[in-house]
């Protein structure tokens, strides 16, 4: 629902109440009550009272089901599971998951959805032809069409159960969507997919969806992180799009698992800092670090960014650069605090190519770079020292 | 026409005046409700279990630090802390400030959870009073607490924002329950706009009469006592219909100070809490408003509907009353230092609708309330005005009153849900109705005085006592007995305590080795209230 359709919305329930009021006040009130503003003041009261008690007693109905249908599937839940588990594994009980769903369709419908998540090959196929035979599959496949946002999202979440490759089409369209659990829903079926055509479509949706979508979906993503690394992530990071590099470097960050992607120090000169940034919070996850120099790394320390500059800082310790100690130890009187706290973790980090340095800055006439050089040594002698 | 005339003509205009405005400002909640609705309906996406497990696993998430002042909370910091160190969010900390509490709070922290005095300092710019140190745990988890010198509330935060070194900071009251899954709930706006937005609050619900366990609410239960059910509906109206219109405005201008996340340095830039203000949380949204809109900055203030925490509200008249007071001088002082933005186009629905509302309704309503029933109640007896005047006042400020909180619950079972419990529902609805019929009136005058206390410049907030809260694994929190002398071995750590100690009074630097040598005695600390030894 947009801004607008809500100042509609609104408009229009403003507009009906002026009107019932105007109606109960003109033809019911006013004809027993002299005053005119108490009638008003009546007529008003007596429309709201109404609509209160009416959307109360729907209110309580609807809580009465849902506690009623709530108690049905407790009791259904455990003869359900069972009759599920023991069909997926060959056991003939269609006879009885049959009477379940006379009993409740839409406690079936849910559990063999629960289920297909848990199982594979044979088991899988089997619950996929009872999810056929009841008619769920044709059902959340049409759903996935649908304009309301909600059922979208679940009909996407259950009909990417049974799709293939080839039947992709929908998810493809509702990586675009409107609405983000929409579209990620959508990519997560296309995850499951697994197709490299699949996987390729979800990551440049990347840099369209918000940042939360974006966490949520390279965490799924990480299952692939092999393929992704090695057949798209080449092809992301030449983008001219800065948003498309950010999205796969991201990746890298989030996954924190040592993966190859040749070519990376190239981008330390990016004209991007969100770039460049995070090229160093990456450089760390990828097997091609080696190719970093120096220079690289020096640069890092010099941006004109302080956030390029804190994470080189972070960068040159976890990869334990040691001749970079000394462009660190020129970072602790940045005036920028992050890149100074992040050069004092990395000289604390670095062992004794550091650590005579940070004694060095304690006894130094800035003060500030003294206290900072301080507690980074007292973070390395608790075995706690502060890289993100 | 007689003098006389001329007073029952002006009692009467005055009269009708005040009727006007009441039933004006019980249409304007009934048509914020109603914007409230549809509102959350559009702004309702509910994460799932799968998508809010997949979030947490991801190390991409902005940083939390989560700041809660405390001044004499011995009873209940341990297990307050415990509760904030188990939050649902993947990277985050805890600054604990203690306020130079005056019983044994910092003891208890630092006997409970390990803690070290640390060579932290702050890199924050707000002026505060003395810290007098920080301390870090030794075991690995993101506590911080700063002991300083007794500054109030808003002091301690501003000491916390100074400590603090994440992006985002969230402030909190020590004696609230975060919910679990609260930090998640409100870093959303944070995750889906993060360029735009600088500041999120959340529902704060009544946690009197629920389940608590380990320091989380696990069930959700209405209380049997008749003044906490009127507070419930008071919370529900004000969040529910109030703030979700206004955060939708881009106009919300109360964050509830015992639960808020900010961007730091947005805060930093605005000059962070102000001290003299009793309604110090109010004052800082509307600040951050002000200085946005005037450098003509994008920006988003957010409220999200989810309940984020859980507070504990007064079970005594004499306990609500000062709190109600104390809101009161808190919206008259915040409407006093900015009303050089009301009726300014330039503040957008912030200078022309919310900011006017707020003064002339939610800080001038109860007077004008009170001064209705006075003029009513007088003129039926003196037949100053008819009968039928008298109950046209009534049917608009009582029965319209009893309609907008029975409208709130309803709102509340329309979206939000948190009452499982058919029984409690219903009771809800019975307070939203008897809430009127005497509560609403008591409230009309503690709040016409704290209006007059705030013009008057009054400032104190006044004690709030609590009960604590109940923990059904626990039992409600048990005396403590008083802290032995705690002897910690672990040279390294000492060797950092004494250096800081050194540092932070100026007295002397010697080197690290120097200090590695003495310390291999004990060594005594000297605090400005108490001695820690050190072994």
């Amino acid at each position: 629902m947009s801004r607008t359709s809500v100042w509609t919305n609104t408009a229009i329930i403003l507009l009906l109440y002026l009107l019932s009021i105007w109606a109960v006040t003109e033809f019911l009130i006013r004809p027993r009550l002299r005053s005119e503003e108490l009638a008003l003041a009546l007529g008003f009261a007596l429309v709201q009272v109404t609509i209160i008690l009416a959307i109360l007693i729907v209110l309580l109905t609807r809580k009465y089901v849902f506690a009623r249908k709530h108690a049905r599937t407790q009791r259904l839940a455990s003869a359900l599971n069972d009759a599920l588990a023991r069909y997926a594994i060959g056991d003939d009980r269609t006879a009885a998951i049959r009477s379940l769903y006379a009993a409740s369709p839409e406690d079936v419908e849910k559990h063999i959805f629960i289920c297909l998540e848990t199982v594979s090959g044979t088991a899988r196929d089997r619950l996929v032809s009872l999810a056929h035979e009841f008619g769920f599959v044709d059902k959340w496949r049409t759903r996935c069409r649908t304009r309301e946002p909600r059922v979208r999202a679940t009909a996407l979440q259950r009909a990417g159960q049974f799709l293939d490759e080839g039947e992709a089409h929908d998810l493809v369209t509702a990586l675009a969507g409107e609405k983000p659990l929409v579209r990620l829903q959508a990519a997560r079926a296309l995850i499951r997919l697994g197709g490299l055509n699949d996987l390729r479509d979800v990551f440049f949706s990347l840099p369209e969806q918000t940042y939360m979508i974006r966490a949520i979906i390279t965490e799924e993503l990480e299952v692939h992180a092999a393929t992704i690394a090695r057949n798209i992530l080449p092809q992301a990071l030449e983008s001219d799009d800065p948003l498309t590099i950010i999205a796969g470097l991201d990746l890298l960050r989030a996954w924190r698992r040592t993966v190859s992607v040749p070519g990376l120090n190239a981008l330390v000169h990016h004209e991007s800092e969100d770039v460049r940034e995070r090229v160093f919070q990456a450089a760390p996850y990828v097997l091609e670090s080696r190719d970093f120099s120096l220079d690289d790394f020096i640069g890092g320390l010099r941006d004109e960014s302080p956030l390029v500059r804190a994470a080189a800082a972070e960068a040159a310790a976890k990869l334990g650069v040691r001749a970079a100690a000394d462009a660190l130890e020129g970072n602790v009187l940045d005036e920028d605090v992050g890149a100074a706290l992040a050069a004092v973790a990395g000289l604390a980090s670095l062992g004794q190519d550091g650590l005579p340095r940070l004694q060095r800055l304690i006894l130094g006439s800035n003060r500030r770079a003294a206290a900072l050089a301080f507690e980074a040594m007292e973070k390395q002698a608790l075995g706690r020292v502060d890289l993100s | 026409m007689s003098a006389y005339d001329v007073f029952i003509r002006v009692f009467y205009t005055v009269e009708m005046l005040i009727i006007i405005y009441v039933a004006v400002i019980n249409i304007i909640y009934l048509g914020l409700m109603i914007l409230g609705y549809f509102a959350l309906r559009a702004e309702a996406e509910h994460l799932e279990e799968a998508d809010r497990y997949a979030l947490l696993g991801s190390p991409i998430l902005p940083k939390i630090t989560v700041i809660a002042p405390a001044f004499n909370e011995a009873t209940t910091c341990r297990d307050a802390v415990r509760a904030m160190l188990t939050l649902r969010y993947p990277n985050y900390e805890v600054i604990v400030v203690n306020d130079g509490s005056t019983d044994e709070t910092l003891n208890l922290l630092v006997d409970e959870f390990k803690l070290y005095r640390s060579g932290r300092i702050p890199t924050g710019t707000l002026e505060t009073k003395p810290i007098r140190g920080i301390y870090e745990s030794r075991e690995p988890i993101k506590l911080v607490v700063i002991d300083k010198e007794n500054g109030g509330k808003s002091d301690s935060l501003n000491a916390g924002i100074n400590v603090a070194r994440s992006p985002l900071i969230c402030a909190v009251d020590a004696d609230s329950l975060i919910d679990y899954e609260g930090l998640l709930y409100v870093a959303r706006p944070f995750l889906e706009d993060p360029e735009r937005t600088i500041a999120c609050g959340g529902s704060v619900r009544v946690v009197n009469g629920c389940k608590v366990e380990g320091g989380r609410v696990t069930e959700v239960h209405a209380p049997r006592q008749m003044l906490v059910l009127f507070q419930i509906v008071e919370y529900l109206r004000a969040f529910l219909g109030g703030r979700v219109s206004f955060s939708f405005m881009n106009s919300l201008m109360l964050i509830s100070g015992a639960f808020g996340l900010f961007r730091r340095d947005a805060v930093l830039e605005a000059g962070g809490y102000r001290t003299s203000t009793v309604g110090e949380d109010m004052e800082l949204v509307v600040r951050l408003h002000r200085l946005y809109r005037t450098e003509k900055r994008d920006y988003r203030i957010v409220f999200v509907p989810e309940p984020v925490c859980w507070t504990e509200v007064p079970e005594t008249l004499e306990v609500l009353q000062r709190q109600r007071n104390r809101w009161q001088r808190g919206t008259v002082e915040t409407v006093k230092l900015h009303k050089g933005m009301l009726f300014n186009p330039r503040f957008g629905n912030l200078g022309m609708f919310t900011l006017p509302y707020f003064t002339a309704f939610e800080m001038f309503g109860p007077s004008v309330e009170l001064l209705g029933y006075i003029l009513t109640i007088g003129g039926l007896i003196f037949g100053l005005i008819s009968v039928d005047i008298a109950i046209l006042f009534f049917v608009v400020s009582v029965l319209y009153g009893i309609m907008l909180s029975m409208s709130a619950v309803i709102l509340e079972e329309l979206t939000l849900r948190r009452y499982p419990n058919p029984g409690d529902v219903v009771r809800l609805f019975v307070a939203g109705v008897v809430e009127s019929l005497g509560y609403r009136q008591l409230l009309t005058l503690w709040r016409t005085r704290g209006v007059l206390d705030g013009l008057s410049g009054k400032k104190g907030w006044g004690r709030m006592d609590r009960k604590g809260f109940r923990d059904v694994s626990g039992g409600e929190h048990e005396e403590e007995a008083p802290p032995e002398v705690r002897v910690d071995a672990g040279k390294t750590v000492q060797t950092a305590q004494h250096a800081t100690a050194k540092r932070q009074d100026g007295i002397e630097k010697t080197t690290l080795e120097e200090e590695m040598t003495v310390l291999d005695e004990p060594t005594i600390i000297e605090d400005d209230e108490k001695t820690v030894i050190d072994r």
